[in-house]
């Protein structure tokens, strides 16, 4: 079922939450005496109940979340030893310049 | 603990979330196990060394679908100029994992025939419609981000969604029944 020709387009976006300001109040309006667009409007609620039930469309492999979390820990600890590094030499390394003194 | 490894930490937190989603999109993409995984792989490798830099306000999701399409149009590329070897596992009936929501199981029998059709319906459809369908009912990505994601107007998300849904509402018409009520709703009213 279509929403009514003159207010398609809006009804989608009102649907997809992209509709903003006045327009929304005036398709709220038209919605009270237009069939068609509250017709639409549900069957665009109930196919998108569907689908969204059906999420995630499909789940990564255990497999493939161990990668990337390992992955992910690898790139982490490499970052947090650098930074260790880095504030040790600050803190504790006596620069060129000061070993010279 | 320096603020920037902690941000680090975070953003992997942020970006592991969404590994469903990517490895969905890539299988919409590619429409192939093996490929999918090496894929949202990929687009982890190349994510996690910038994740560190990225904004408090980025969208971190968006980013990440937009760098595992780069990627798939860069192996498209690569595969153009070479022999081509296309194989897709998607009706070979292939289980996937299902979370058990604590329905019982004449629910759980009835959802997962739902979301058997569901897919079945999203895989007939060309790719331009499954990635539109993928990215804004399953990911629930802005009209802004699918836009820039894959590079178009908005006004052709839009169009290109709206003829998506109504593919989708053809191949579902057996769980979507509320077309049947609806229309006789219209009719009553211009008959009175």
């Amino acid at each position: 079922m279509k929403a009514c020709d003159e207010y398609s387009e809006t009804a989608q976006l009102y649907f997809d939450k992209e509709l903003r300001g006045t327009p929304v109040a005036e398709f709220r309006a038209h919605l009270k005496g237009c069939a068609a667009c509250r017709c639409a409007l549900e069957e665009d609620e109930e196919l998108s109940f569907i689908l969204r039930q059906s999420r995630p469309l499909y789940s990564a492999p255990d497999s493939l979340q161990a990668r990337v979390l390992r992955a992910m820990r690898d790139s982490s600890s490499e970052q947090q030893t650098d930074v260790q590094l880095s504030d040790i030499r600050s803190e504790h390394i006596p620069s060129d310049k000061s070993t010279k003194k | 603990m320096s603020c920037e490894y902690y941000d680090l930490v975070q953003a992997n937190t942020t970006s592991i979330e969404h590994i469903h989603g990517l490895y969905s999109y890539a299988m919409v993409l590619t429409r192939n196990h093996a490929e999918a995984e090496d894929l949202v792989q990929e687009t982890y490798v190349r994510a996690i060394p910038a994740m560190a830099k990225l904004r408090d306000e980025s969208n971190i999701k968006a980013w990440l679908f937009k760098i595992l399409r780069n990627v798939w149009l860069n192996q498209l590329r690569k595969r153009r100029t070479g022999p081509q070897m296309v194989q897709t596992d998607m009706e070979d009936g292939s289980t996937v994992d299902i979370v058990d929501t604590g329905k019982d199981s004449y629910d759980i029998y009835v959802s997962r025939m739902e979301e058997k059709q569901v897919r079945a319906a999203i895989e007939k459809l060309p790719t331009e419609f499954r990635e539109i369908i993928l990215l804004r009912e399953f990911e629930n990505l802005s009209y802004h981000d699918i836009a820039s994601l894959l590079d178009c107007p908005a006004g052709t998300v839009m169009s290109r969604l709206a003829r998506a849904r109504s593919r989708l509402r053809v191949l579902l018409s057996s769980i979507v029944t509320r077309s049947e009520s609806c229309r006789g709703e219209v009719r009553n009213e211009g008959l009175r």
